[in-house]
């Protein structure tokens, strides 16, 4: 089953719309805000899939097009802050990349809501959980994903 | 004599020297195409074929997409040793030298093999563009004027006169730098290029437009898109062996043209020419179907010069914008909570 397939099941099941959003986190900060988050029983909504990456500086473009393309309504990349990078400046490198993308997704007309960027630390189990809900508030706004998405 | 005739012939001197000199192995240029508004690629090895080299107004391609693939590239280091590599001439035009500037500075060629032989650059022509103005009529050959408009000779002995600024490449009607400056030889005076600002114009106009008009404004503009990968081709900053475009495992991209993947396709393609782009228009030449393929590069250019202050082929020595960083990159894009 194609990954496209299993996402439309997924909303034929329900009659109602839920957003899903693909996180991509960082091994060292992002992913264990997200462990915290859970371990501290924060709630948070369970909109978000999350693909543990080992540095924000790994997520190539392609990662975040081919998620939207295959069903996501949004997408979020988040990094350990600057400075804190366990390889010191994966980051400070992922940062360009990032404020060039967003950009250019604006341009081409994609709303900029649906990729989203941010730094949550190992000890921001709170943080995560806002950062998660404000993603999620921002794309159901928006509606379903259909400018990228492939339908065939 | 006109101006590019002129140059023809520094040209060929040039290279007739070189060769016989043995200080190149091969000089890379144009020649003659059996059609008119046509140019072909020249490898010219022996000093007796110089003059088959031309210079003419339809001189447009970009070079440099070849030299990657003209110097072997060793494994490793011991290899690289005792390898002997060609020292090649080249005739550049500005964006020609912007781009081998950049394919020096990334690794991919060796300066110290490479002779280079400016030109300065008045604009080429889009021989799309001059056949359009011709009403249907067949081009039977062309020459040019003094003051380098063409002159097109069309069936039944007519000539029509077409003014060079009316059929100027996209690319040269926005062309900052004309003049070569990474050069060995520089044949010609200096050509002042066009303000920033036309550029410019261009982006804003198009992002000025609200979301959903540049999305409509976009997939118009590539409706046409056959996914033939001819503007990555032609591309001479698309020297990857493996392109992502190829990998199977996994396609990150369709190979058809559903909508969905074109666009995808577009949008990658922009975005590994962030900051790489020498704005030689190669990729909008190559592509048969009348596509604007630098519509995104231009922003994605832009937006490179604004935030990081670099532009691609100034320099053979600086750090690439995105392999590079500072504390104090903006990130005002970032979700704040």
């Amino acid at each position: 089953m194609s990954e496209t397939q299993a996402v439309e099941e997924q909303t034929d099941s329900t009659d109602q719309w839920d957003p899903k959003i693909v996180a991509f986190l960082c091994n060292w900060c992002s992913y264990a805000g997200a462990d915290l988050a859970g371990v501290s029983r924060i709630q948070y909504p369970h909109n978000v899939r999350i693909i543990r990456v080992p540095c924000s500086g790994r997520v190539s473009p392609a990662f975040l097009l081919r998620a939207l393309q295959n069903g996501a309504d949004g997408v979020l990349v988040s990094g350990c802050h600057p400075g804190d990078c366990h390889y010191i400046s994966g980051n400070l490198v992922a940062r360009r990349k990032f404020a060039l993308l967003k950009e250019l997704l604006n341009y081409a007309g994609i709303e900029p809501e649906r990729v989203q960027f941010t730094w949550v630390s190992a000890s921001e189990g709170g943080r995560f959980a806002t950062v998660i809900e404000k993603v999620v508030e921002d794309v159901r706004k928006l509606g379903p994903n259909e400018k990228l998405v492939k339908t065939l | 004599m006109t101006p590019s005739e002129e140059i023809e012939a520094r040209l060929r001197e040039t290279a007739e020297q070189l060769l016989r000199d043995k200080k190149v192995d091969i000089f890379l240029a144009h020649g003659k195409a059996s059609l008119p508004f046509r140019t072909t690629p020249l490898f010219i090895t022996s000093p007796e074929d110089a003059e088959r080299l031309v210079w003419n107004p339809f001189c447009a391609m970009n070079l440099a997409v070849y030299l990657p693939r003209l110097f072997v590239r060793p494994a490793n280091a011991k290899e690289a040793e005792n390898l002997e590599q060609p020292t090649i001439g080249m005739v550049v035009k500005g964006c020609e030298a912007r781009s081998v500037a950049v394919l020096i500075q990334e690794h991919q060629i060796p300066r110290d093999k490479l002779v280079l032989v400016g030109v300065a650059c008045g604009g080429m022509a889009d021989r799309r563009k001059a056949a359009a103005a011709l009403d249907g009529r067949d081009p039977l050959s062309v020459a040019e004027d003094a003051d380098g408009n063409l002159r097109v000779t069309v069936a039944g002995d007519q000539e029509v006169a077409l003014p060079r600024e009316d059929v100027l490449a996209v690319a040269c009607t926005e062309c900052r730098r004309p003049t070569p400056e990474l050069v060995d030889v520089l044949i010609g005076d200096g050509v002042e290029g066009k303000a920033a600002d036309l550029t410019r114009s261009r982006t804003e106009q198009f992002g000025s437009q609200d979301l959903d008009a540049r999305w409509a404004a976009l997939r118009e503009a590539l409706g046409d898109c056959i996914r033939c990968n001819a503007c990555r081709q032609a591309c001479p900053m698309c020297y990857c062996r493996e392109c992502l475009l190829d990998q199977t495992t996994p396609r990150w991209i369709g190979a058809g043209t559903d909508p969905s993947d074109v666009v995808i396709y577009h949008l990658v393609r922009a975005f590994h020419l962030a900051g790489r782009c020498t704005e030689c228009g190669a990729c909008t030449r190559a592509c048969p179907m009348g596509i604007d393929t630098r519509l995104l590069i231009r922003k994605l250019n832009q937006d490179v010069e604004d935030l990081y202050g670099y532009t691609p082929g100034e320099s053979t020595d600086a750090t690439g914008p995105l392999s590079a960083f500072a504390m104090s990159d903006p990130e005002d894009f970032l979700t704040e909570i």
